[in-house]
């Protein structure tokens, strides 16, 4: 059984439709990367699972009916989120930031936690007392990531993570992923426009255009696929 | 000329600068207290509550009916009248604030509307006359010339615990932690797992305490009538333009400013002075730097 389904899924605001007719799986420890441009409907779709935006259609998790829960319910089934623009809370300290998104743990089990996202983020840890919003924005997506990784999920949801980042500093967040979902055994869905970084980073993938599902299969083989190549890699 | 400097010269008077430091400190603490809440509520659901004033009223009321009616001695009528106002207004949350979150404008003029309902609810329910609570001591603390009434001394210390306790709660706990974070990003703290439901009744209930306990003390100094809370509300208005709206260290630097500034102008020049400085200096703040001198533009 997969870790996440998601069938007909449609979102509306208003007039406007965010997504319809998205379907897609995760099973246990897998990378599924959802790639599209602006408003293809990545962000609606990471919405509608983590129960931010009212939907039609059927989202589980384990299992689990997720329709009607709060989103602080949600992440409590062990889906953390990575939000696009990283959203750290600026005024709070790096360490805040962490202790936050451990919040729905049990207290003693923080301080072990926290070491272990300084183990991954080293730079984290040398900041910790600094306020979020002083940190450049490389570290501040470390910081979104690593908070999302507090609660102990068992699939992680990151929307945008290279966005407006330097590419060395994207290939260095790719590795620490990969690391961590070796070490935590994590799910992870990937929304990206860096179609190539997410790829490479993925073992299936989506293809969001306009809200719609546009194609869907092995990551290699759509990185090899003439349309794809040309639509979303620019080669 | 010669009248403005005669009348600086009283603040020279041992006795006299004893008595505006206590007040200083007593009206201070009292500022902070009701515009701690005030900027509570702002920063973490954004409503602007112009009801505010009137929970310091409950909290007088109950504090003079609990020492007066049933003889509760003050160390206990205090704490269980400000916890009394603080639960039952929970009903109200319900019936009334909780429409209001995150929805500035509407929430201006609904609680402008729940202001004047309470206020004359207040005057139905006790009239307009003025009532005194019994002083919590009639003794006076002599240090050299200057005169320190021990009721004075005691909201004093009572308003600054609470302080303490606010920060210690704000820093130090979870649930500090989670009005913190929401107070920054509501909806991203709901991601990460802050129930932002139930914070918002928690900082709604402290917000309350904080307001019930300033009347509390308010009405140990002076008066106890419906319109009680006119003043602690425009006095908070001025602390949170003062320091920045939403930040926890602009409504302490706003109180200590309005508090002292108060008893230092009231007592050479009067209230009237005091009242048109300190507004005066809310409309040049307004022009010229509105975010406060603690908070931060809002984009």
């Amino acid at each position: 059984m997969p870790k996440l389904s998601v069938e007909g899924l449609k979102v509306t605001y208003g007039p406007i439709v965010g997504t319809e007719g998205v379907g897609f799986t995760i099973d246990e420890g897998e990378t599924v990367a959802l790639i599209g441009s602006n408003g293809a409907g990545k962000s609606s779709t990471l919405k509608a699972i983590l129960g931010m935006v009212t939907y039609e259609g059927r989202v589980t998790y384990g299992g689990e009916d997720l329709k009607g829960l709060k989103p602080s319910k949600v992440m409590r089934k062990g889906i953390g989120f990575s939000p696009e623009g990283r959203r750290v809370f600026p005024q709070l300290s790096v360490l805040d930031n962490l202790r936050v998104g451990g919040i729905s743990r049990p207290q003693a089990e923080l301080p072990e936690r926290i070491e272990r996202i300084y183990g991954y983020f080293p730079r984290l840890k040398e900041r910790h007392s600094q306020a979020a919003g002083s940190l450049s924005g490389g570290e501040q997506q470390m910081l979104a990531i690593g908070r999302a990784l507090m609660s102990k999920p068992s699939l992680i949801m990151l929307d945008e993570p290279s966005l407006g980042l330097a590419p060395v500093i994207v290939e260095r967040i790719g590795e620490v992923l990969t690391e961590i979902q070796k070490t935590e055994g994590l799910s992870v869905l990937l929304a990206e426009q860096n179609a190539t970084w997410a790829l490479s980073l993925s073992k299936r993938a989506v293809i969001l255009d306009l809200g719609r599902i546009r194609m869907t299969g092995d990551a290699e083989k759509l990185l090899d696929d003439p349309e794809v190549r040309r639509a979303y890699l620019g080669i | 000329m010669l009248d403005f400097l005669s009348r600086l010269e009283i603040l020279l008077n041992p006795t006299v600068l004893g008595q505006v430091i206590v007040n200083g400190i007593s009206l201070s603490a009292i500022y902070i207290l009701v515009a701690l809440g005030f900027t509570l509520l702002f920063g973490i659901m954004r409503v602007v509550n112009f009801a505010h004033g009137e929970f310091a009223m409950l909290g007088a009321f109950a504090f003079y009916h609990l020492t007066k009616d049933l003889n509760w001695p003050w160390m206990i009528a205090l704490p269980a009248g400000v916890i009394g106002v603080a639960a039952a207004s929970l009903v109200l949350e319900w019936l009334v604030f909780r429409w209001f979150y995150q929805r500035m404008f509407e929430s201006m003029i609904g609680l402008l509307g729940l202001n004047m309902m309470l206020i004359y609810g207040g005057v139905l329910l006790w009239d307009t006359h003025e009532r005194n609570i019994p002083a919590a001591s009639q003794e006076v603390l002599m240090l050299g010339d200057i005169i320190i009434p021990i009721d004075r001394l005691i909201v004093v210390v009572i308003a600054l615990a609470a302080l303490t306790a606010f920060y210690l709660f704000i820093r130090h706990t979870r649930a500090g932690l989670a009005m913190r974070a929401a107070a920054q990003d509501v909806e991203t703290a709901e991601t990460q797992g802050v129930d932002t439901r139930h914070i918002y009744k928690v900082a709604f209930f402290v917000a309350i305490l904080l307001a019930a306990l300033a009347g509390s003390l308010w009405g140990q100094i002076y008066a106890v009538s419906p319109h009680l809370g006119e003043r602690p509300l425009m006095m908070a208005f001025i602390v949170v333009i003062l320091g920045g709206m939403g930040s926890i260290p602009g409504a302490a630097l706003g109180g200590a400013l309005l508090g002292f500034t108060e008893s230092i102008v009231g007592t050479a020049f009067g209230a009237a002075a005091s009242a048109f400085l300190s507004f005066g200096v809310v409309i040049v703040l307004l022009v010229f730097r509105p975010w406060g001198i603690l908070g931060t533009p809002e984009n």
